[in-house]
């Protein structure tokens, strides 16, 4: 029996020997065949956050409990395009920045103060957004401002002057005309000058554009584009939904509804041929941006070049561009690929890095060497899938990742597009894409032909 | 016995409601389980959140750097993006021999490099070291490494790690290195933080250093791109006039410490440093405490608990004398600032700075303002660092022009502030807007998970996890005493740096 006992725990030892390495043994299956399930998102439904005013304004109310504050934003259908005077939508914009018509505007700024709030104005070239976040109980006040200013804005001299200030800087050269300030940003500036000039999206406001314009100007402008609907919000935070909506309900049925003034006609933006644009800059790098413009992308190719762009520059860190460039030979730090969206017209698509002098022209072969072979073969079946995933279950999720972000989401949509269908179909039209779409769109939407090379920093020799 | 039921009553009634009063204040529902290998797992759950920011800090960063290897640590951080034996390996049984190769061929350079140091090296006046210079031998090895690394790069896949992730619908991939930390990010579905526990356990353990000197240049490339901004010069020159000794004032690695880099520094700094029981995996969101535990346990409960590393940190001595910084630039628009040198995180003082800091930021403006001096007025705290080892945290007021005219009223004018606020109690309305400030800004952080993520990883590397909500509630409580005599302490001629940017004359 002793030596059963003994014998048996002696067995048991050796089962437990192999089993106490199995668990401690470090679980290295590769990620391919872990099983991972998939996301258990689901796009929140709009209707659920939905307040639709009789006059036809739209709100998108949304509880957010994590901490005690309150976003309000309002996104106006207007923008720099609009308008029959120069300059008429950059000075509302400074007139939404200094409040409502009836307070000071230093009154304004000091309520905004006082409540800690945070608040921007961004001008875009087709809608504007006006965004307030402030503590929760802070709530009654900022709502009152918000509105109050989104209703009735202060319009005055001093916003055309203001305008006219932001509008109207250079970037900072010295007497030999060498760029000394900025970022890579100048670079890109640079690109738009090209790529637009003549176009309406490129459109340089200068002083006698200001001089010639007046408040009845600004006045004429937000009569005919801030109307009910022209225009969405979005309300979400630490709130009592019912008393927002109630309070929507208050404050903004005073809106007038009619149609806005039809849109001016962008015309499309023409591809110039191939050039090379120097730019002396006193700097330690060379910036570059290669790209043209985009012409106007049809829906069903929409996710197609947006899953080209991901595989090809887009999806940061893991690209062709960023793997030939960073990852193997140490050239940049960076190399990345903008689709820039228009809104329902032209557009561009440009590329983006940065190097020391010596290697720039080598970041350069490199960045056009990944751009012609993603037009000549196919992707393959891991680079589909990984960006597949990324853009449905990453980037798409992120747009509703919280009530904030899902409010947002929602009120500019419905500006946008009028309705969500887009969003709700999001992720079967990226999941549908093929390898044949994206080598199709890869030659449909990119032109190296067409490409301005845009070099600041120092010269280089290109073939 | 009654009264003393009732009393008691009472006294748990208050706690109870103190206590719930707290919490909406600073939601921190922070759980947190310790592995026996000594890994941290800290988890706030958020019910209801379909992703997770999850994070893995480990205890390390530039305040393990020693002369001449700065920014070793950040570059570790680089090389940690360079795969594993199963991530980034097309053929690993052809691949170990070669990096073995490697590492012996880099340990005879060294050799040489030593050995031959006294016949390679120039003097200059600026320069006295020259690293370019080199010996035929050292030519030779280095050859021999580049054939090896060409070989390596046909074996290896680049960007697995990152492939992964996104793959697997991972946003906001990142990592960091500060002083006191280094720590890799992601934002993923919930329902997936598997695939971060089998690529962070992994990277913890296994990492290969490829690519090392393509790398290198990647850190070249960052260090110009900031030394580009007009202003980084002269914010260096100003950091390393303020302190003495801490890591905090250096900049994260110089031109010569890239070329000094060896795998073989870097390893120590890995094997050292890189184990679980330096090592603190953090997550905020849709995920609960209870699953993460079998969940860490079988990627990382394999790992053994290493030896505690050494940390030998030099104290930084107390401020001795004023300082100031002349700094010449016809770029950069001309300022005047006061530093002062403050304690870090962990100090008990250092809350009651940042209602100071907030104090500060309304009073300079207005004053300066009133008097017609103008400017463009900055007040800040240099980025949150330890107490652990001597001070170091600075203040900072600053006040920016078009031209020089007005630099020395707007010093006098600064100085005549800070005196005024060391004689005289400051207003309870500006207190309490001091402290609202500060109470909103941290609610826009922890609005986001992810930022929430870094603050407690944040104060976990500095202090502790649970210093982060009594810091918080400690800034709600400074009072206007608290103000004055601190100002007093700490806003000494002694321990002040002025730092001033003029244009740069004819012949200087």
């Amino acid at each position: 029996m002793k030596h059963l006992l003994k014998a048996s725990c002696f067995i048991l030892s050796l089962l437990a020997l192999p089993l106490s390495t199995q668990v401690l043994a470090q679980d290295l299956t590769h990620p391919r065949d872990m099983e991972i399930p998939k996301s258990k998102f689901k796009r929140p439904d709009p209707a659920k956050y939905q307040v639709s005013l009789d006059n036809g304004l739209v709100a998108y109310v949304t509880k957010e409990h994590q901490v005690p504050l309150v976003s309000l934003s309002a996104f106006i259908k207007a923008g720099k395009i609009d308008g029959h005077k120069e300059g008429a939508a950059e000075a509302l914009a400074e007139a939404f920045l200094t409040g409502p018509k009836n307070m000071s505007s230093t009154a304004f700024k000091a309520a905004l103060k006082r409540m800690t709030a945070e608040y921007s104005v961004t001008l875009h070239n087709k809608w504007i957004e006006i965004n307030l976040n402030v503590p929760a109980e802070d709530l009654e006040e900022a709502f009152e401002l918000f509105s109050t200013t989104v209703i009735s804005p202060n319009i005055t001299e001093a916003n055309i002057k203001a305008a006219a200030g932001k509008e109207t800087k250079d970037i900072k050269v010295d007497k030999n005309g060498v760029i000394i300030d900025g970022s890579s940003s100048v670079a890109v500036s640079k690109f738009h000058d090209i790529i637009l000039k003549g176009n309406i999206l490129g459109k340089k406001l200068v002083s006698s554009d200001f001089e010639d314009l007046s408040t009845h100007d600004v006045e004429s402008f937000y009569t005919a584009y801030v109307v009910a609907g022209n225009m969405t919000i979005a309300v979400s935070g630490d709130i009592n939904e019912k008393a927002i909506r109630k309070k929507l309900k208050a404050q903004f049925s005073s809106l007038i509804n009619k149609t806005p003034p039809n849109r001016r006609n962008v015309p499309k933006i023409k591809r110039q041929k191939n050039k090379y644009h120097y730019f002396p800059a006193d700097k330690l790098q060379t910036w570059v941006v290669i790209g043209h413009p985009l012409s106007p992308v049809a829906f069903k190719d929409e996710t197609a070049l947006e899953v080209m762009n991901y595989i090809l520059a887009g999806g940061h860190f893991w690209t062709r561009m960023f793997i030939e460039t960073r990852d193997k030979y140490g050239l940049t730090n960076d190399a990345s690929g903008y689709i820039e969206d228009q809104w329902d017209g032209s557009g561009s698509y440009s590329f983006h890095s940065s190097s020391r002098h010596d290697v720039t022209k080598q970041l350069y072969d490199n960045i056009m060497g990944v751009i012609y072979e993603i037009q000549k073969e196919l992707v393959s079946d891991e680079e589909l899938m990984i960006a597949h995933n990324a853009l449905a279950d990453g980037v798409y999720e992120m747009k509703f990742k919280d009530g904030n972000a899902t409010a947002r989401s929602f009120a500019i949509e419905k500006l946008r597009y009028g309705n969500h269908h887009h969003s709700k179909s999001y992720p079967a039209r990226v999941r549908s894409v093929t390898k044949k779409d994206v080598l199709r769109v890869a030659n449909e939407y990119m032109h190296p032909d067409a490409f301005q090379v845009i070099i600041v920093g120092e010269h280089i020799i290109l073939q | 016995m009654r009264h003393f039921i009732i009393k008691s009553l009472m006294a748990l009634t208050f706690v109870g409601t103190n206590a719930a009063a707290q919490d909406y204040e600073y939601n921190l529902p922070i759980k947190e389980h310790i592995f026996e290998n000594g890994l941290k797992l800290l988890v706030i759950e958020r019910p209801g959140d379909n992703r997770v920011a999850a994070k893995i800090w480990t205890d390390m960063g530039a305040l393990n750097e020693i002369s001449g290897e700065y920014g070793a640590a950040h570059f570790l951080e680089h090389l940690m993006f360079k795969g594993t034996p199963t991530l980034g390996a097309r053929d690993w049984e052809t691949e170990k021999p070669l990096i073995d190769e490697i590492n012996a061929t880099e340990k005879a350079m060294i050799s040489e490099l030593n050995r031959a140091r006294n016949d390679i090296r120039e003097r200059g006046v600026f320069h006295d070291y020259q690293h370019e210079k080199t010996t035929p031998e050292i030519a030779r090895l280095q050859k021999h490494i580049d054939d090896l690394e060409r070989k390596v790069e046909d074996l290896t896949i680049e960007g697995t790690t990152m492939k992964w992730y996104q793959g697997f619908g991972g946003t906001r991939l990142t990592a960091s290195t500060e002083q006191e930390y280094m720590h890799f990010d992601i934002d993923l579905p919930a329902n997936r933080v598997d695939i971060f526990l089998r690529i962070e356990a992994d990277r913890m353990t296994n990492a290969i250093f490829r690519k090392f000197d393509a790398e290198r240049m990647i850190l070249v490339e960052q260090r110009i791109g900031f030394l580009n901004r007009l202003k980084s010069r002269y914010l260096e020159a100003m950091e390393s006039l303020v302190g003495r000794t801490s890591n905090v004032y250096i900049p994260e690695g110089y031109m010569t410490d890239f070329k000094n880099y060896t795998r073989q520094y870097e390893r120590y700094l890995y094997d050292t440093y890189f184990i679980p029981n330096n090592s603190t995996l953090i997550f905020v969101g849709g995920v609960t405490m209870d699953e993460m535990i079998p969940k860490v346990e079988n990627y990382f409960g394999g790992l053994e608990r290493k030896p505690e590393p050494t940390r030998y940190y030099g104290q930084e001595p107390l401020p001795s004398g004023e300082k100031k910084l002349i700094y010449r630039d016809n770029k950069l628009s001309p300022r005047v600032e006061l530093r002062y040198q403050i304690p870090g995180v962990g100090h008990p003082d250092k809350p009651h700075f940042d209602v100071i800091k907030e104090v500060m930021r309304n009073r300079l403006q207005k004053n300066l303002d009133d008097k017609e001096i103008g400017g463009s007025v900055n007040v800040s705290t240099m980025v949150v660092h330890t107490n652990n080892y001597g001070l170091p945290s600075s203040i900072h007021f600053a006040a920016i022009y078009e031209d020089t005219e007005k630099l020395d009223a707007s010093e006098e004018a600064m100085l005549a502030e800070i005196k005024l606020l060391s004689e005289e109690n400051i207003l309870d309305e500006e207190l309490k807007f001091a402290q609202k400030t500060l109470r909103t800004q941290w609610y826009r952080a922890a609005s986001d998970p992810n930022r929430l993520n870094f603050h407690i990883g944040h104060f976990e590397v500095m202090d502790s996890w649970k210093t982060l909500k009594p810091y918080l509630e400690a800034r709600d409580k400074t009072t206007v005493e608290d103000v004055k005599r601190l100002v007093k302490q700490y806003f000494i001629p002694d321990n002040r740096t002025i730092g001033k940017v003029i244009p740069r004359g004819e012949g200087q």
